[in-house]
């Protein structure tokens, strides 16, 4: 591996060409267009979606059972007379936890302090494919709208809980939301896991690759440390989510039984048989314990660069910093893996 | 619509009030030049300083009034299982390390931000590595970490491990949306083979029993869980439709039901539910309880709806598991009781046999 790369003067890399309105905002290659884009779709857009969600939960806590006029008016058919529907309730909380795990603290975070950071901080001109980092951006943004757009159906959202444990999830007998609001959390999940799948990758080839002159691994800041193996992390345990989808959007369409057996509901059996929930709760684990370090290292990384940089010093520890957060990322995967056979 | 108008207005006070304040700050920069740099100096640090401390004291006092207003030490103490103060213990001594932990911490973070606060003319120390102190605050929670981790474990094998030489009580648990149902397993004291898929309404074979089984024969299905005194039981959990999850938080016990699949839990219940109401904890909380439902029932006497009963204490199996609609309201009483007053109890049940209506 090289320590840096050549930038030869004459293919005119980072100056861009005449812009227009299109290319410069909207479908803009650039890294910091593209962090903006994702700061105001992830974290403002979704984060205040999100809060709002909250503080609906709330009022209802503070308040149980009285009728309150602005669940009527949020809530319409869902709050008849102001009172909240247990139903809503459930999908207030699924709603909720969705966007903020997912839209605002992994896509959101990630999303705008990667894209800006990484190359400024690293001196490159821009992440390694622009072009994947657009697309990256615009699969998120499509993510996003079917997920709200999910909100407004019919039967309700998907409310089976931010972990959607099948069967609830999987049977509309069980549940109004695991219907067509279920379908569409789904399909949102699986382009939400492409579009962090896209950009992780380019955060990845963006720090082996594109580092400047001198910039050696251990000279990098923390910040970018923390990006790259938060990368890392998603880029291994996204994809089994995205097989957990894949395979309860099977079961719920086409008859399969991965996760389901023996269910009696609502005066019926239904025929499926030989599945277990328990795998959908290990594939959705797999990814549900990384996602925490994903949330949690970037915040760690620019913590202890904005500390030390203030505090005109340089990182106390830096290679153990690099150390535990890479223990912190692999530690509990691989071992924790290696206990549970243990004890299995 | 009227609402609609009030929060529209709002927003535009909101920004009104966003906006004057705008202009305010830009007609101060014009007038005071000399004070508009970014650069903080030392009044910007001490006061930074003394806030970083103050909030320090803050936390300090909001921790003890806590602790005065709403301690209740121990932590856990009433549980009514044998196996429970083995749970309340662990989670004792999680909490007072977290505890004491978190305390000296934060009076580091703080403390330390207040003491090296930006000054003129002071130089930043460079201090880049120490080996040893890193190592040694790797280790020392490492170290402890394990310990902790390794009690746990103990702890849950411990509790997991059903003792079959003690003859414990075989009783199942069944779940469905959203109600439970207990299957006491009779004379034999060995549950008849089941599956949903032999659920027949018509004939009240409600839980899928295998009419054929001869172990069936005396099972009992009740929907009041009754648990004889000082006797191990040994739970098997079932689902008929969706995840649940058995939590019997007076017995410290909590196992999922999965559809499917049959999980078990065993636990021996030690205190019955006439001492549990007379102890002098549950005594408080229920007067408590009653005042508020008083209260209450007052309101309701005055809107001329109907007064709240007053509350008794009573055992509780709950759902733990969102499981759909009126997961909030899936529970099932249980009663602990002397094995005189069960065995009075389980005679007066119908048994399996017995309660299936005969085919037209």
């Amino acid at each position: 591996m090289s320590e840096y790369i050549e930038i030869d003067p004459n293919e005119d890399h980072g100056h861009h060409h005449k812009e227009t309105f299109i290319t410069k905002y909207i479908f803009s290659q650039d890294h910091k267009m593209i962090a903006k884009q994702y700061l105001i779709t992830g974290v403002l857009f979704m984060g205040v979606i999100g809060i709002l969600m909250s503080l609906l939960m709330r009022l209802q806590i503070a308040w149980p059972e009285e009728p309150n006029i602005i669940f009527e008016f949020f809530l319409g058919k869902w709050a008849p007379d102001g009172v909240m529907d247990a139903d809503i309730y459930l999908a207030l909380v699924t709603m909720h936890g969705t966007i903020m795990v997912f839209f605002v603290l992994t896509a959101g975070l990630s999303g705008t302090f990667s894209n800006l950071l990484i190359p400024l901080q690293l001196g490159a001109r821009d992440m390694a494919s622009g072009f994947l980092n657009m697309v990256s951006f615009w699969l998120f943004f499509l993510s996003t709208v079917i997920m709200v757009a999910s909100i407004f159906v019919e039967a309700g959202p998907a409310a089976a809980g931010w972990t959607i444990y099948p069967p609830l999830s999987a049977v509309e007998l069980a549940q109004g939301g695991s219907g067509l609001g279920m379908t569409l959390w789904l399909v949102s999940m699986a382009i939400f896991i492409a579009s962090s799948l896209l950009g992780s990758l380019n955060y990845i080839v963006t720090v082996i690759n594109l580092r400047t002159k001198g910039m050696t691994l251990t000279r990098m800041p923390l910040t970018i440390w923390a990006f790259f193996v938060t990368a890392i992390i998603g880029v291994i345990s996204f994809p089994v989510l995205l097989s957990a989808a894949l395979l309860l959007i099977m079961d719920r369409s086409f008859g399969t039984s991965f996760f389901l057996s023996d269910i009696f509901i609502q005066g019926e059996v239904l025929h499926y048989q030989g599945g277990s929930p328990v795998l959908f709760e290990h594939l959705f684990w797999f990814l549900g314990h990384p996602e925490v370090y994903i949330v949690l290292l970037p915040a760690l990384g620019i913590a202890s660069e904005v500390i030390a940089t203030n505090s005109r010093k340089p990182i106390f520890g830096y290679k153990a910093m690099i150390l535990s957060i890479l223990a912190i990322a692999f530690y509990p995967q691989l071992f924790g893996d290696i206990i549970c056979l243990f004890l299995e | 619509m009227s609402t609609f108008f009030t929060i529209l207005i709002l927003f535009f006070v909101v920004t009104a009030i966003w906006q004057i304040v705008k202009i305010y700050d830009l007609t101060q920069v014009s007038t005071v030049a000399k004070d508009s740099s970014q650069i903080a100096n030392d009044k910007d640090n001490k006061v930074n300083g003394y806030l970083m401390l103050g909030f320090l004291i803050f936390i300090y006092v909001i921790t003890i009034i806590c602790f005065i207003r709403y301690g209740d030490f121990p932590l856990m103490s009433n549980s009514a299982s044998v196996h429970g103060s083995k749970i309340d213990d662990l989670m004792m001594v999680s909490m007072v390390l977290i505890f004491f932990v978190q305390t000296v911490t934060q009076f580091f973070l703080y403390y330390f931000a207040y003491k090296y606060k930006g000054q003129k003319g002071r130089k930043a120390f460079f201090y880049s590595d120490n080996h040893k102190l890193e190592f040694l605050w790797t280790i020392i929670p490492a170290i402890v970490l394990t310990v902790l981790i390794t009690y746990g474990l103990l702890t849950w094998s411990d509790i997991m491990n059903v003792d079959q030489d003690e003859d414990p009580i075989v009783i199942e648990l069944y779940a469905q949306q959203f109600n439970w149902k207990a299957r006491y397993s009779g004379e034999d004291n060995a549950l008849g083979k089941a599956n949903v898929r032999l659920i027949d309404i018509d004939r009240a074979n409600i839980l899928g029993l295998d009419e054929f089984d001869p172990n069936a024969q005396d099972d009992i299905i009740t929907t009041e869980l009754h648990l004889p005194v000082g006797k191990p039981v040994l739970f098997k959990m079932r689902s008929q439709d969706v995840l649940h999850s058995a939590y019997m938080p007076h017995f410290r016990a909590q196992m999922n039901c999965v559809p499917g699949m049959i999980t078990q839990f065993g636990f021996t219940p030690s205190v019955t539910t006439a001492e549990m109401r007379e102890t002098p904890e549950m005594i408080e909380k229920i007067l408590n309880i009653n005042n508020i439902r008083a209260e209450k029932s007052k309101e309701l006497q005055e809107k001329g709806e109907e007064v709240l009963d007053p509350y008794e204490f009573d055992y509780l199996l709950l759902c733990n598991k969102i499981c759909g609609k009126s997961h909030y309201n899936m529970q099932m009483k249980i009663v602990v009781e002397t094995q005189e007053e069960f065995d009075k109890w389980i005679n007066q049940q119908t048994k399996f046999k017995n309660s299936l209506i005969a085919q037209k």
